[in-house]
């Protein structure tokens, strides 16, 4: 546990020097890392959260996971369920869903303790990215969905799109 | 990364794979080297299972694995609205990979894709993809009967979202 808290520690200290400021929090009882995206930029995700869980066999999961929006209400939630499927059509890295009046992408690593750096830092940051990058083109494009501005049919008339 | 590396990983993955598998072929295409592999369904003896794993460069120094399972077919276009929906409740429970339903090929597969430096060696590489491959399979296995319920009438969209509730 002690190695896997490390990692999460190297990796906040590595995103810093990038811009983006994790603070470390725990989620159900986990370690846990949380970054929360700039509230005055209404076309950026909300947060960002990375944590850690052991498996079984000795390998070790990473998970991403981004809240693109949170807060809708249930016909807003049903009109954003109803375009996640447009949006992991052509996505590598990462999977869209809706629950719970939120919007995330979510995504995880799978690590080989055998060789932890492997598919660690270089990979984590290019992933996060990546991933960051699909998160706001999602929430660019379904923001005149949630707003009210235009309806799922006009919405999928008009082409909704994201990858990786 | 260079086609014959591409090649060297996605054979070492076909030999490692070997057991459970009942077919596998290293195939070029127009984006690379590809493996395809078919395996037993959990869903039923006489079913398989369709799965193609490419490699390809990503950004500098990395390249990126994908893998998609094709877990079910010829799926009726009036389903696709009741599935969609049941295929969102599912991927907000799976943490590894997403189902995604594919409305042209009217076919639903299961994908993940995962980054790796390109000094990995091959060996750690694979086991790392063969992690990642087990446990998508036991997400298509868990998570993908709900969605074999659904398409075979036996259970509604409205009741899969309840059952999943109940099961939390």
């Amino acid at each position: 546990m002690e190695e896997n808290t490390a990692l999460l520690e190297l990796i906040a200290e590595q995103s810093r020097k990038l811009g983006i400021e994790f603070y470390p929090d725990e989620i159900a009882g986990k370690a846990a890392l949380v970054a929360e995206f700039p509230e005055d930029n209404e076309e950026l995700p909300e947060d960002c959260t990375v944590t850690e869980e052991h498996l079984s066999d000795d390998s070790l999961e990473l998970c991403i996971l981004i809240t693109v929006f949170s807060g809708l209400d249930r016909e807003q939630t049903e009109n954003v369920t109803r375009m996640t499927g447009r949006l992991n059509r052509f996505m590598r890295l990462g999977c869209f869903s809706a629950i719970e009046g939120a919007l995330f992408l979510n995504y995880t690593f799978v690590l080989d303790e055998e060789q932890p750096a492997i598919n660690t830092l270089a990979s984590f940051f290019t992933s996060l990215d990546a991933l960051c990058g699909s998160a706001a083109d999602a929430r660019q494009q379904l923001l005149p969905l949630v707003k009210g501005e235009l309806t799922c049919e006009q919405l999928e008339e008009q082409g909704i799109y994201t990858d990786n | 990364m260079e086609k014959n590396a591409a090649k060297e990983y996605l054979i070492a993955i076909a030999e490692l794979a070997a057991d459970g598998i009942h077919e596998a072929a290293v195939t070029d295409t127009d984006d690379g080297a590809v493996l395809l592999l078919t395996a037993g369904s959990p869903f039923g003896e006489e079913d398989e299972l369709s799965y193609t794993v490419s490699v390809e460069d990503y950004a500098e120094g990395l390249f990126i694995f994908q893998v998609m399972i094709f877990s079910f077919k010829d799926i009726p276009q009036e389903c696709f609205g009741e599935l969609g929906t049941v295929i969102n409740a599912l991927n907000a429970r799976i943490t590894l990979g997403g189902f995604v339903l594919f409305e042209e090929e009217r076919t639903v597969f299961f994908n993940h894709s995962f980054l790796l430096d390109e000094t990995a060696e091959t060996a750690a590489a694979a086991r790392i993809l063969l992690k990642s491959i087990g446990l998508m399979e036991n997400a298509v296995a868990n998570a993908g009967i709900w969605i074999k319920r659904l398409l075979e009438g036996e259970l509604t969209a409205e009741a899969v979202l309840k059952a999943l509730g109940e099961e939390e």
